[in-house]
């Protein structure tokens, strides 16, 4: 209850008073709403649900997305924008299912447009072709967040025609080629999420594609190449990246993987220590560091380890507020501010982790959600 | 001018229609002007608009509004099926993309209204069936919350948040990437 009195509760009635301050449009609007039409009804959540839905037609998934923040009678409208009672596809393929016949009755009545479409496959032999209509179909759509989950490995393209794609999120696919040859940049894909993908595709050649990504989220993925090294450099946009349980072909020894993206806020690793040397950018403002460390540390070399960690920090952590680190990365935060040999400032260092607004340590297995 | 002058004179040949607003007041306007609206199209197909066309939701400010934009939207049409037969193919693209960036101008100058007039055009253009301007209108309120966060989307169009702060919370859980 105090909660609510300090928080939204109280945003509220400082919304309303304003409101009253500008003169009393809102409310006027509210009133004139039940009679018919008669004085102007200003207040756009007055107008009727179909008429909302088609102004949200208009916008980009994300910001549809948002409207339903803004109010009760905002809530689930943008789901239907383009269908009601819904604007998202899911496929569900069971192990019993035939795949061309489900395309086929798909592909039988016209295309509309849809926010986003799901396919999830617990077939074991769905074919490559398949796959590949499964996605043209979805590109037709026009949507504008995919989601592919599979139960087997199968090879992922991103289809040409999707200029419109703003989160994509692969389960259990190889990418060998994420485009096809001549690709055009994706310049709406913002979010990216990958768990159990493999990849032999240089990932930099993916990120040119998509110069306004932001989100980058791999878990449990297997890369063949170093696949965020110093060509990541050039990922201006990166706000936040996540790597969990990810496993590289090649240890990760000298060249660190280099995310020097100074616009990055979010950084959350969890994950084998010595697949860990990151490297992020020194004048990144971090709000949000994740460590986790899933193995003992290694007994000889310590100080070698502290050194590359305290690199790989950014020099200002002033702006963190949360910090969430498990035992044995506190231990190595903690001997780095220990040491007396360097010349670090590890009394300020340690002073802007205990400023953070939340410092969970934290001993528990798991990954950050 | 001589094509547009024999087009007007065949509209007012073929028929005047009287469309009445909410307040009663009486709007003359040519069936090529009225016909933008579907819902006054099917209206003259079915025979009833003998004595004229009441608009019970729609107010006579609203309205002379609405008229504004079909006759400009109407006589543009007409300018663009006249003008194919009697110009040559570069000249008529000329001719075509003159009429568009007028119209193009028109309907900016035309959308400079208060946020109540804005609304009202888009009922109007919803129950009137008029597809241009309700896209108009719409794209209109689209464009200037795009790109904002919801506090100043509430802020602009004072919507009052009767979410609780844990309600919001879970919708901004729910699609998270959204609010990123």
């Amino acid at each position: 209850m105090a909660l609510e009195s300090e928080g939204g509760g109280g945003a509220a009635r400082a919304k309303r008073r304003r409101v009253d301050e500008q003169g009393d449009q809102g409310d006027q609007g509210k009133e004139v709403a039940e009679g018919p039409e008669a004085a102007p009804a200003c207040h756009i959540s007055a107008l009727p649900d179909d008429l909302r839905r088609r102004i949200l037609t208009h916008l980009p998934l994300k910001d549809a997305i948002r409207s339903g923040a803004l109010a009760r009678g905002w809530r689930d409208l943008w789901k239907s924008r383009w269908e009601d009672p819904t604007s998202s596809r899911e496929i569900h393929l069971l192990p019993g299912d035939n795949p061309r016949k489900v395309l086929e009755s798909l592909e039988s009545v016209p295309r509309r447009r849809l926010d986003r479409f799901s396919f999830v496959s617990d077939k074991d032999k769905l074919r490559q072709p398949h796959l590949k209509r499964f996605l043209a179909y979805a590109a037709g759509c026009r949507i504008e967040d995919l989601r592919v989950d599979l139960s087997q490995h199968l090879t992922f393209h991103l289809p040409l025609s999707s200029p419109l794609l703003a989160r994509l999120s692969l389960r259990n696919v190889d990418i060998c080629h994420m485009y096809y040859k001549g690709a055009r940049p994706f310049y709406a894909l913002e979010s990216i999420h990958l768990h159990s993908v493999r990849s032999s595709v240089k990932f930099s050649k993916v990120m040119e594609l998509c110069p306004r990504l932001h989100t980058l989220d791999l878990r449990r993925c297997t890369f063949s190449r170093r696949m965020l090294q110093r060509e990541a450099c050039t990922l201006l946009n990166l706000r936040r990246i996540t790597v969990a349980e990810c496993y590289s072909g090649e240890v990760l020894r000298d060249v660190p993987p280099d995310l020097a993206v100074p616009s990055l806020c979010s950084f959350r690793y969890s994950g084998r220590f010595l697949d860990c040397f990151f490297c992020l950018a020194k004048n990144a403002a971090l709000t949000d560091l994740y460590i986790y460390f899933s193995d003992p540390l290694p007994i000889g070399h310590l100080s070698s380890f502290h050194y590359k960690f305290n690199e790989a920090l950014p020099r200002d952590l002033s702006g963190l507020s949360v910090l969430t680190i498990s035992s044995n990365a506190v231990r190595m935060v903690c001997s780095v501010f220990n040491m007396t040999a360097t010349s670090w400032k590890k009394g300020e260092k340690l002073a802007e982790f205990e400023r953070a607004a939340a410092v969970n340590a934290w001993n528990g297995e798991g990954q950050p959600s | 001018m001589a094509s547009a002058g024999s087009g007007d004179e065949k509209a007012a040949a073929a028929a005047m229609i009287t469309l009445i607003s909410s307040d009663n007041e009486k709007f003359e306007v040519t069936e090529a002007t009225a016909t933008l609206s579907q819902t006054i199209r099917h209206m003259i197909e079915d025979g009833c608009t003998d004595g004229g066309v009441p608009l019970p939701n729609v107010t006579s400010k609203i309205l002379a509004r609405v008229i504004e934009y079909c006759k400009k939207h109407a006589t543009a049409a007409a300018g663009e099926e006249g003008s194919s037969s009697s110009f040559s193919d570069a000249a008529f693209l000329e001719v075509d993309r003159a009429f568009l960036e007028e119209l193009e101008e028109f309907d900016d100058a035309f959308l400079e209204v208060d946020r109540a007039t804005l609304f009202d055009l888009i009922l109007a253009a919803n129950y009137l069936d008029i597809k241009g301007l309700l896209n108009l209108t719409c794209q209109k309120v689209a464009d200037s919350v795009k790109g904002k966060t919801p506090e100043q989307i509430r802020e602009m169009y004072n919507i009052v948040n009767d979410l609780t702060p844990e309600e919001e919370a879970e919708i901004r859980r729910e699609t998270q990437w959204a609010f990123e």
